[in-house]
Parts: C-alpha cells; sequence; structure tokens
C-alpha cells in the first residue's frame, strides 16, 4: 500500500515501555519524514535502545502505537520489521567470523536458493557494495577486515533486503573521525535514494553534521523534537541534561608528581603471532590521568594485558613505581600495587557465580588477612565486603548475593572496590564507563579522582573520544600498536587526536 | 614374521578390514560433525551407539530383516538423542553435564531392557542372527586389490561414505547448511534473521543421534550378529575425537575414520597371524592412537567459535 | 477497551535453595512413577517390586550394612568427579584411575612380600600407595591439558581402556595365581585388611570415605586451593587476569581426582576381595560421574546419593528373589533420575507470568 504524499514515513505515537519498575520509554511521541536522516539523542540510560526495539520489531511497548507508512505496526520480529522495511544496524556486530561478507549477508535470506550461486550471489552484491560506495573485499573472512567495513557488512545487510527505514545505533562509537566522514557520505548517498535513517547517538557534532532532525530524550521522555538547522550543540546540549553543560569534568589541577606507571620501548605480539604493540613508551605521573586514544584493536588489549601480567612482552620493560614488573604474574603484579578494570566486566575481571565477598577478594584471596597458612578467614572477607557495599553505594542485598545478579552499574562499583581498597600505585582502566548511565559514570570519573588525590597515576584506555578529552590530562594516541604521539589535552584539537587515531602523522597533514 | 605381515594378501585384508572398522566411527563422527558444527556438543555419542546396536538387533532378531533393524537403530537414535536435545536446546543445561547424564541413561536403559527381554542369556544360549553379507559392487569389485578393498563392502559402508558426500554438499553448498554453519559460529547472527536457532540445533541433534544410532547398528548387525554388553567399547568416544582430529571437515574426518578403522583392522589381522606381542597390546592400540591423535591435533582451528555456548536471546 | 492478558514465559536470574530442593523432590517422585510404568510394563507388579527394593536396602541390620559398603567406592569416585568438574575439569576417567591405585596397591604388595608391619602401619601406607597411584595415572592428562591444552575428555576415557587392557595382561601372566584360571593374583596378607566395624562385615573404607567427603567440603570453600579451583571453573579468564594460574589448576585437580579414585581402587582391593580379581569394579568410576551429578557437585549430596545408590542396588539384588525384574532395572532407575532432575531444575527456572496485552 502506497504511503500518501507528504505524510511522514515513521510516526511514533505515546509509545510506553517498562521493564519492571523501570519505565524505559514513557509517552515517547515524534515524527520521522521520508529521505531524512534523524537523529535520535539523549544519553545512555535515556531510553534510546529500548524505542529502538520497539520501532524495529524486537520488542513490544506497553502501550502507544508506532505508524509505519500510514500502517500501524504489529511485528512480532526483527524479522518481519524487515520484510516490511525496516531494518537495524546494531553496535556490536552480528557476524561469523570465519565466513566473508557474502556468506554473512545471504545467510537465512528468503531471496537465497536452497542450492548456493556462490558467483551469482557475490556479483549481487559488489554491484549494491558500489552503488553506495562501499569498497571492501566480500570475499574476506570477516575476522580479517577492519571495524568500520565490518559496519559496512551490517548495513548492506540491509540494503540487500531492501530497507524503506534503516535504524543506526551508535554506529561511530568503534570509528575514527575519517571513517565516520565515509560512513556519513555512505548515509546521504543513501537517503538520496529515498531511504530514511534513524541514527541513534549521543554526540552533538554527528547531529549537527548530518541530520535534518533530531528527537532529544532524556530519562525515558521525550523532550523536543527539532530541526537540526535550527539549533546549534549548545542548545542541543541544554535540551540533553536540561541545564547549561559543563563539557569537562571538573578537575582541580595537581601538579603530577613522580612516575608511577613506565612502559619502555614496549613490543607485544597478539595469539597469532601477529605484532599488537610496535616499540611503545609511554609515563604516567603521580596525580594525572593519561588518556590513551585509539580505534578498538589497534593494541589496546594487548598493552593492558601486558601491564596486567597475562602477557609477556617481547621486548621492552614495565616499571610499575619505580619496579620492574616486565613478565611477572599477574598475582606478583597486582600485589605491588597496580589496579586494573578490564574492559569486560564479566568476562575479565569478575566471577559471576561468587558473591559479591568473594569477588571482593578476588585476587587478594591468597594475603592476610582474608587466607594464613592457605585458610580463608571468612569473617574478615564479610567485614571488608560490608565495607566496601557501604563505602561504595554498592546496590546488593547483602556481601552474599551471587554478582550475576547485579546491574551493570554495581558490577563496576564492585569491580572498583576491589581495586582501589588496596594500595594503589597506578591504576589502568579500559572503557571503564561503557554501558553505564551518567550517574554510574560520575561515580567512576569521581572515585579516579579520588585516587590522584592519593598519589596514584591513572592510564584511561578508552575509545570514547569524548570521555578521553573530558577526563585526562595529558592524551597518548594508539595507532596500529605504535605510539603516535602524546600531548597536554589543552594543546591539542579532537580533528588532531581524530586524525592521528588513523595514521596520520603530524608531518603527513596539512 | 615382519616378512609374513607384508605379503600383499595380507596387506590388502587389513585394508579392506580398515574400511569396515572405520564406518562405524565414520557414521559416528559424521553425526557429530553436524552437531557440533551448529554449536552442539554431545557427549553421549557412546550411549546412543549403544542404544543403537542394542535396538537394530532387537529389531532384526524379532522382524527377522536386518534392513528393518537398522531402521529401529536410527529411531532409537533419534529417540535418545531428542532428550539430550531437549536438555541443551530447550532448557539450557550444560552441554557436557547433559552428555553425560544421557551417556549414563542410555546404558542404564538399553541394558535394563537387554536384560529383560533376553532374561537367559549366558554360555551357550546367545541369542544370534545372520548378519549382512558383503554386498559386491558389480564391475568395480573386479579391480585387482582396490575393488577388494572399496567395493567389497557392507551396503552400511557403502552409505556411509555417500553420506560424507551428501554432508560436505550439504554443508558448503545449499542454504541450509549456510545456515548451519553460520548457527555453530554466532548463532545471533541467524536469529536475527529470523531462523529458528532452537529447531536447528535440536535438528542438527537428532541427526547426530540417527547417525550414531546407524553407527551401532554396524556393529551388531555387520559385524558380529550378536549384542553383548560394552559392545561399542568407546567408539563412541572415538568419534569425538575424530571429529577434532579431522578439523570439522567431512573429508579429514573420512581420512581420520579410515586411520583408526586401519588400527582396529591391523588389530585384529596381526593377532590372526600370531604376532609374538601381547594381544592386549592390540587391544589397547586404538585407545593409546586416539590419545595421541589428540595430542596433535590440539592446535586444530576448526573449531566452531560457538561449540559448547548455549544462545540466549537477550 | 477490555484489557486482554497472556501469558509470558520468562527466565529467572537465578533459583533459590528451596526450588533447588523442591525441583529435586519432584524429579524424584516423577522417576519413580516412571519406574513403576517401566515394571509394570514388562510385566511385573509395581508395588512388589518396589517394597522388595527398601526391604533389601534397609530392612535388616545386615542390609544397610551391605547399603553402606556398596555406598563406599563411589562415594569416593563422587568426590574425585566433584573437584575436577567444579574447575570445568571433564575426569571421565575415575575408572581408570581407581584401577591404577588397586594396581598400585597390588604392585607393592606382590612385590614387598615380605613386609612384616604391623597393620596400623601398613594400612595407611597402601592407603597411601593407592592415592599416589591413581594420581600419577591421572597427572597424564592433567599434565597434557595443563601444558598443551589437550582434551582431557577424551584422553581420560581413552586411557580408561588402555590401563584396563595392561591390568588384564599383569592379571594374565606376571601377577597371577599360580594354578588359577582366573584373572586374579594371591591372596593378600592379612595385615593389610582393611579391619571390619562393629563386628559386622562393614570395613574401614566406608568411614575413610566420609572423612574424605569432610575434607572435600574444607578444601573448597575454607581453603585458598578451593576458592581458586572453583574460580577457575567459573570464569577461567577472570581468574587469571586476577592471579590465578588456571593451568596449575587444571593439574592439580586431576591429581586431586585421581588420587581419590586410586582411594577407592585400593579400598575395594583391600577390604572386599582382599586380592586383585579382574572385574572388581562394577563400573564404579562412571558410576562417580552420576553420584556427582546426583549429589549437585557437593560433598553433602555425595554421601546421601552414593547411600541412596548403594540401597538401590542392593535392593535389586533382594528384588530378584521376588521378581524376574533385572537387577539393572538400578541403572534404569539413576539415569532416570538424573535427567529427570536435569530437566525439573530447569524447568523450575522459568517462571510464568501473566502480562497486559499491548493493542
Amino acid at each position: 500500500m502506497n504511503q500518501k504524499e507528504n505524510s511522514p514515513i515513521l510516526v511514533v505515537d505515546n509509545i510506553t515501555k517498562s521493564y519492571g519498575a523501570l519505565v524505559a520509554n514513557d509517552r515517547i511521541k515524534f515524527e520521522v519524514q521520508k529521505g531524512h536522516v534523524h537523529c535520535l539523542l539523549g544519553e545512555n540510560g535515556a531510553g534510546k535502545s529500548t524505542l529502538a526495539k520497539c520501532i524495529y520489531g524486537a520488542s513490544k511497548p506497553d502501550s502507544g502505537s508506532i505508524k509505519f507508512k500510514d500502517q500501524v505496526t504489529h511485528f512480532s520480529s526483527p524479522r518481519e520489521a524487515i520484510r516490511q522495511g525496516i531494518g537495524m544496524v546494531h553496535q556490536h556486530f552480528v557476524l561469523a567470523e570465519p565466513m566473508n561478507a557474502v556468506e554473512n549477508i545471504i545467510v537465512g535470506e528468503e531471496s537465497t536458493g536452497a542450492i548456493l550461486h556462490p558467483k551469482v550471489e557475490t556479483a549481487k552484491i559488489q554491484k549494491l557494495a558500489d552503488q553506495y560506495g562501499l569498497t571492501l573485499d566480500l570475499s574476506l573472512p570477516v575476522s580479517q577486515l577492519s571495524v568500520g567495513e565490518q559496519q559496512w557488512i551490517e548495513i548492506l545487510k540491509a540494503l540487500y533486503v531492501g530497507v524503506d527505514l534503516l535504524l543506526l545505533d551508535e554506529p561511530t562509537a568503534l570509528l575514527t573521525p575519517q571513517e565516520v566522514d565515509k560512513l556519513f557520505n555512505i548515509i546521504r548517498k543513501m537517503t538520496a535514494d529515498g531511504i530514511t535513517i534513524i541514527l541513534i547517538t549521543h554526540k552533538l557534532h554527528e547531529v549537527m553534521d548530518i541530520s535534518q532532525r533530531v528527537t532529544v530524550l532524556r530519562k525515558g521522555k521525550t523532550v523536543a523534537t527539532v530541526k537540526t538547522s535550527d539549533s546549534t550543540k549548545a542548545s542541543l546540549a541544554e535540551l540533553l541534561v536540561g541545564r547549561e553543560f559543563d563539557f569537562r569534568v571538573n578537575k582541580e589541577k595537581i601538579e603530577p608528581g613522580d612516575p608511577v606507571l613506565e612502559l619502555q620501548g614496549l613490543t607485544i605480539k597478539r595469539d597469532n603471532g601477529t605484532i599488537g604493540v610496535d616499540d611503545f613508551t609511554l609515563t604516567v605521573n603521580q596525580g594525572e590521568i593519561v588518556g590513551l586514544a585509539g580505534v578498538s584493536g589497534n593494541g589496546q588489549p594487548e598493552l593492558f594485558d601486558a601491564c596486567v601480567g597475562v602477557r609477556s612482552p617481547e621486548e621492552g620493560k614495565i616499571i610499575l613505581g619505580g619496579e620492574e614488573i616486565t613478565g611477572l604474574s599477574p598475582l606478583i603484579i597486582s600485589n605491588k600495587g597496580l589496579a586494573s578494570v578490564p574492559q569486560d566486566r564479566l568476562r575479565q575481571g569478575l566471577i559471576s557465580e561468587f558473591d559479591v565477598q568473594e569477588n571482593l577478594i578476588l585476587g587478594m584471596h591468597g594475603n592476610e588477612p582474608y587466607s594464613k597458612f592457605s585458610l580463608i578467614n571468612w569473617s574478615k572477607v564479610k567485614t571488608h565486603a560490608v565495607d566496601m557495599i557501604e563505602n561504595f553505594e554498592i546496590a546488593t542485598r547483602g556481601p552474599d548475593q551471587k554478582v550475576k545478579q547485579l546491574s551493570g552499574g554495581n558490577l563496576q562499583k564492585v569491580l572498583l572496590a576491589r581495586e582501589v581498597s588496596k594500595d594503589v600505585t597506578a591504576l589502568i582502566a579500559s572503557s571503564p564507563t561503557r554501558g553505564l548511565d551518567i550517574n554510574a559514570t560520575y561515580y567512576v570519573y569521581k572515585r579516579f579522582l579520588d585516587l590522584l588525590h592519593e598519589k596514584t597515576g591513572i592510564l584511561l584506555i578508552s575509545e570514547d573520544l569524548d570521555e578521553i578529552y573530558n577526563v585526562s590530562d595529558r592524551i597518548a594516541v594508539i595507532f596500529k600498536g605504535k605510539l603516535m604521539g602524546i600531548y597536554n589535552t589543552e594543546d591539542v584539537t579532537r580533528e588532531k587526536i581524530g586524525l592521528l587515531m588513523a595514521g596520520v602523522k603530524e608531518e603527513d597533514s596539512d | 614374521m615382519w616378512a609374513d605381515i607384508f605379503q600383499v594378501g595380507l596387506i590388502v585384508s587389513i585394508l579392506a578390514t580398515a574400511v569396515r572398522m572405520g564406518t562405524i566411527v565414520l557414521l559416528g563422527a559424521l553425526g557429530e560433525l553436524v552437531a557440533e558444527r551448529a554449536g552442539v556438543l554431545n557427549l553421549s555419542v557412546e550411549g546412543m551407539m549403544l542404544t543403537g546396536a542394542f535396538a537394530g538387533f532387537l529389531g532384526a532378531y524379532y522382524s527377522e530383516s536386518l534392513w528393518i533393524g537398522v531402521l529401529c537403530a536410527a529411531v532409537a537414535g533419534i529417540l535418545i538423542s531428542s532428550i539430550f536435545g531437549l536438555l541443551v536446546v530447550v532448557f539450557h543445561i550444560s552441554q557436557e553435564v547433559s552428555g553425560l547424564s544421557v551417556n549414563i541413561f542410555a546404558g542404564g536403559l538399553t541394558f535394563y531392557l537387554y536384560r529383560t527381554i533376553f532374561p537367559d542369556v549366558g554360555g551357550t544360549n546367545i541369542p544370534a542372527l545372520t548378519p549382512f553379507k558383503v554386498v559386491d559392487i558389480p564391475i568395480l569389485s573386479d579391480i585387482p586389490i582396490i575393488g577388494r578393498i572399496l567395493f567389497q563392502q557392507y551396503a552400511l559402508s557403502y552409505i556411509a561414505f555417500f553420506m560424507v558426500l551428501v554432508i560436505a554438499f550439504y554443508l558448503y553448498r545449499t542454504k541450509s547448511g549456510l545456515i548451519l554453519r553460520t548457527l555453530g559460529e554466532n548463532p545471533r547472527a541467524v536469529d536475527m534473521k529470523g531462523v529458528n536457532v532452537t529447531l536447528y540445533r535440536f535438528l542438527a541433534v537428532l541427526f547426530g543421534g540417527m547417525m550414531a544410532g546407524l553407527a551401532g547398528s554396524f556393529i551388531t548387525l555387520a559385524s558380529v550378529g550378536i549384542f553383548v554388553a560394552d559392545i561399542t567399547a568407546g567408539r563412541g568416544w572415538l568419534a569425538i575425537a575424530i571429529v577434532i582430529f579431522g578439523d570439522w571437515k567431512p573429508a579429514k574426518i573420512l581420512w581420520a575414520s579410515l586411520f583408526f578403522g586401519l588400527i582396529d583392522g591391523l588389530q585384529m589381522q596381526l593377532q590372526a597371524v600370531g604376532v609374538d606381542l601381547p594381544f592386549q597390546l592390540f587391544l589397547a592400540m586404538p585407545y593409546i592412537l586416539t590419545t595421541i591423535a589428540v595430542f596433535l591435533g590440539r592446535k586444530k582451528s576448526g573449531a566452531p567459535q560457538a561449540l559448547g555456548l548455549h544462545y540466549i536471546r537477550e | 477497551m477490555t484489557k486482554k492478558y497472556s501469558l509470558r514465559i520468562e527466565k529467572r536470574k537465578d533459583i533459590g535453595f528451596a526450588m533447588s530442593t523442591i525441583s529435586i523432590i519432584i524429579a524424584l517422585l516423577v522417576s519413580l512413577l516412571v519406574t513403576a510404568g517401566v515394571i509394570f510394563l514388562s510385566g511385573a507388579d509395581p508395588k512388589i517390586v518396589l517394597f522388595a527394593i527398601a526391604k533389601g536396602s534397609f530392612g535388616s541390620k545386615n542390609a544397610i550394612i551391605d547399603t553402606l559398603i556398596k555406598s563406599t567406592p563411589i562415594m569416593l569416585t563422587g568426590l574425585a568427579t566433584i573437584v575436577a568438574f567444579r574447575a570445568r575439569v571433564w575426569n571421565i576417567g575415575q575408572e581408570g584411575q581407581l584401577f591404577a591405585g588397586a594396581m598400585a596397591v597390588t604392585f607393592v604388595l606382590l612385590t614387598f612380600p615380605n613386609l612384616t608391619l604391623p597393620a596400623y602401619v601398613l594400612i595407611p601406607l597402601l592407603m597411601l600407595v593407592a592415592m599416589v597411584g591413581g594420581a600419577l595415572w591421572g597427572s597424564i592428562p592433567g599434565y597434557l591439558k595443563a601444558k598443551y591444552n589437550v582434551n582431557e575428555i577424551i584422553v581420560t576415557v581413552m586411557l580408561n581402556y588402555v590401563i584396563l587392557y595392561l591390568m588384564t595382561f599383569l592379571l594374565n601372566g606376571a601377577w597371577q595365581e599360580p594354578g588359577s584360571f582366573y584373572y586374579n593374583t594371591i591372596k593378600f596378607p592379612e595385615s593389610s585388611w582393611l579391619p571390619l566395624l562393629f563386628d559386622t562385615r562393614l570395613h574401614l573404607g566406608f568411614v575413610i570415605a566420609v572423612v574424605m567427603a569432610g575434607l572435600v567440603y574444607f578444601l573448597m570453600w575454607k581453603f585458598k586451593l578451593g576458592f581458586e579451583i572453583r574460580a577457575t571453573g567459573d570464569n577461567p579468564i577472570a581468574s587469571t587476569y586476577k592471579g590465578i594460574n588456571t593451568n596449575r589448576i587444571s593439574l592439580i585437580v586431576m591429581l586431586i581426582s585421581g588420587a581419590l579414585a586410586g582411594l577407592a581402587g585400593g579400598i575395594e582391593v583391600l577390604g572386599i576381595h582382599h586380592k586383585l580379581i579382574y572385574g572388581f569394579s562394577s563400573a564404579f568410576g562412571f558410576t562417580g560421574i552420576l553420584i556427582a551429578l546426583l549429589g549437585r557437585m557437593h560433598p553433602v549430596g555425595v554421601i546421601i546419593a552414593s547411600i541412596f545408590f548403594g540401597a538401590l542396588h542392593n535392593g535389586a539384588s533382594a528384588m530378584q528373589i521376588y521378581s524376574d525384574v533385572p537387577r539393572s532395572l538400578v541403572n534404569l532407575i539413576m539415569g532416570l533420575i538424573i535427567i529427570m532432575m536435569l530437566m525439573w531444575e530447569a524447568i523450575f527456572t522459568y517462571r510464568i507470568r501473566r502480562v497486559e496485552n499491548v493493542g
């Protein structure tokens, strides 16, 4: 059935969705015009993902309706939504890594014949890719493609089926500014072709760059829908948080002291034998936060692993508080005062079946006072846990609650409590606020600042350039394992950092 | 002694036995391959094989038709594996624990039924039937040496070889096979495309069960013609090892199965020839070699990335 | 607009202790029903059979003694399984490690026939020997896994067969009792026989097994090593990041697991048969896995489950007097119970909620 001319392609009318006591979407209301790039702007936890799920069929709203092309939608699954013309590209890609782009795109599609014809299908997809300027090798296994290229596969999946409306969930989170430009060009080509794009983001400059309209969400409610041409970053920011927004975390300037963590000429190999980190040198001093910016997969995990002791460098030294710790075991390094917050909370940092008190002593379980002659003193463990729960405001039933029942923010609090409640010489933190709402995020930053006052230095590894910019005293950039440069935050622009993240060195840029 | 061994006739005999004995593990391994490619690790292959062996024997014994027996074995495998499928794919219980439990259950069930249905077994009174006869493929079986090895085998062996081709074609050239392979690497990817992950995995498990049942039937119906306790002697575990050793690829699994069949065959023929080593050493040989094989295969990269992991839609 | 409701099935995040217990009880009841059905279908009277089993297991002092005797080896192999499985090391080799323990004891007694040690020295020594034997056999898959990441499932199963054939070879050769047609050794000296308790047939092994259960409990929940074992089993990656050497843990659990299984072998040989005889183990190793699963991977559960199993076995023997139902009914029952248990616990992790329908 054809849509009426000039009517909006999507009408979201009073959508409400709750998860238990949490009202994730509260009477959300807005319209999207055909051929527009329409941004959904909101902080983490504002309700963007929930709303997206309702639009593309992954969940049913509790009340309200969504009209797509003048028809109320009753999608029972994302599959049905795609058939009707609404697709979604997720933040975390859903790809089978050993298989190539073509296989990932055609798998499970109705248009794919019962017997596969690789040449025919590859040609079809190549044509589509060329049409929108997506340059990638369709024959390579996905694991060998860059993050940007993997994202294009996700976009191709939607284009292959032929969508009219495409949702993109925080698509630029893992891209360099240059890759973002490329993506935006692709988006412009799509809208020129009549495809409508809904871009979910929390980044103001993206909104200004690419969209015609933006709907601002805050705490589950629609704040406003405005024309981008009528707005500025400041006006959007005000809508976003409801007050004059100070972008930078309020920090007293602390004079940096002695070095606490020195990385000297580190060369580290990956599991598959390739070089992950290449002759990397960096020093973190007492009282400062050094932010390490870089696109995901440029050596940060290997660097983290080496500092923590899980991986041995091929060459180079790591010095903690004046003592060399290169190649020592994780236990020893931790006991010498290196606190670490890994990227993947549940996988690398916590034991989900263990309770809060057990997780709080993980890594220190062999030390006094928690254990003597290998016998664990459970009453001391419990006392410590009660203390930490209060101190760090961890929302839990008690020390014996299994950690897997806690929310993301509280998991991070348990991790932090564990790491900073011992004598800390240096802290290395990888994506510490990923997935946390704004309150939890600022709590983490507050704890970091407390550490700085206690003569600790922090190495912050993050893929979120905004976070690095807002929090660090100095910024270093890593690209393909090499140090591209290190600057005082006030002396360098975001664009410059972006270029370095993409491998463009000083001498090469204009 | 060694001169005796290297007589051509003996070698041909050994190789022919290799194909025969290899069929058992091949059938089991092919079934397990499909299940594992879908991401499900099924440790109950041994139990399913045993049940298949018994069901096959029972069916053939009472119906006086060997092929009915084979059918019964296949059905038995499907039924037992459906229990495993239920536990793992529907209830998301640990795959290792479920596999071991179903293994124990299948063993108990089989043995109980055996004793109930044949209460007076022992000594000279062992129920037996006439097993399959070898089927000569016309013309091809007359080729010297190769003919004897490859084309004078049991019908079930030919089926097994054919299944290698079928499964290879299925996995790499069909839409459904692509879905299955993707399922084993990233179940969420196919779930988002509307594929019923639960159903696919369940069917893959059933297929594995059917093949294990067939493998068991080969032992009782083609090899010996009787049923005794533990007649499978660890071949179900061997099948699992072969999937690893064969890097989850049908062709490599075929070669690995034949190799193990060779060891089995070698063991029998060398005993017959009267080689002067303790016969227990020969009996132990397949197991020792499997251990070595698994050690050599420890760096195999073909394992499906989602193998052994549950998929629960967020 | 009238409100419409539909039922939605949700998964709980965790199942509480109460729910767990209820699910076990339901599992047992359903298994009982199914078993009664099976018995009925095979032509016997379920009431008689079940009554016979009950009588045979606990109906008399002798019955209870027998039950405890039968529970001993499987209690130990069950404990062996717990230690390994809790670390996610899938040891399926308890059978072989049990043989290794028995063979180690045999080796010592046959090699030093003129040992004139008093029982209170010899027996603890032999217990130790059995544990060492089992630990050595378990160290093979343990080392392969720790150093080379070789799949322990396959290796442990394969080694079961290898050591079985080795034992057969020895029992048919160097270790065979002169003049015997069977696969057995000479009888061991009386000073090596496990003492009997309270003037009954119950031997010291039962006490040893229960003590071991206590030790395993302490290890797993009160000691640093147990903490690390459990951590490794649940999340080897996080454990590594926090300083636990998971490879070392894999090896250690295989040593402990092997030792416990070996001890079971030594006890069976010194407590019951007083010689090494082919077939002395009626699948004690594999049953240990069953016991560990039924006992929910906890020492207390293992004690209960092993006594339960011993009772069933005893009862089954008695059952033979009253009916034609074969003893292997016990195997079927146990298999049935474990599946039921898994299933019902899983069912209980879901709950049904009434949800208002969206317009």
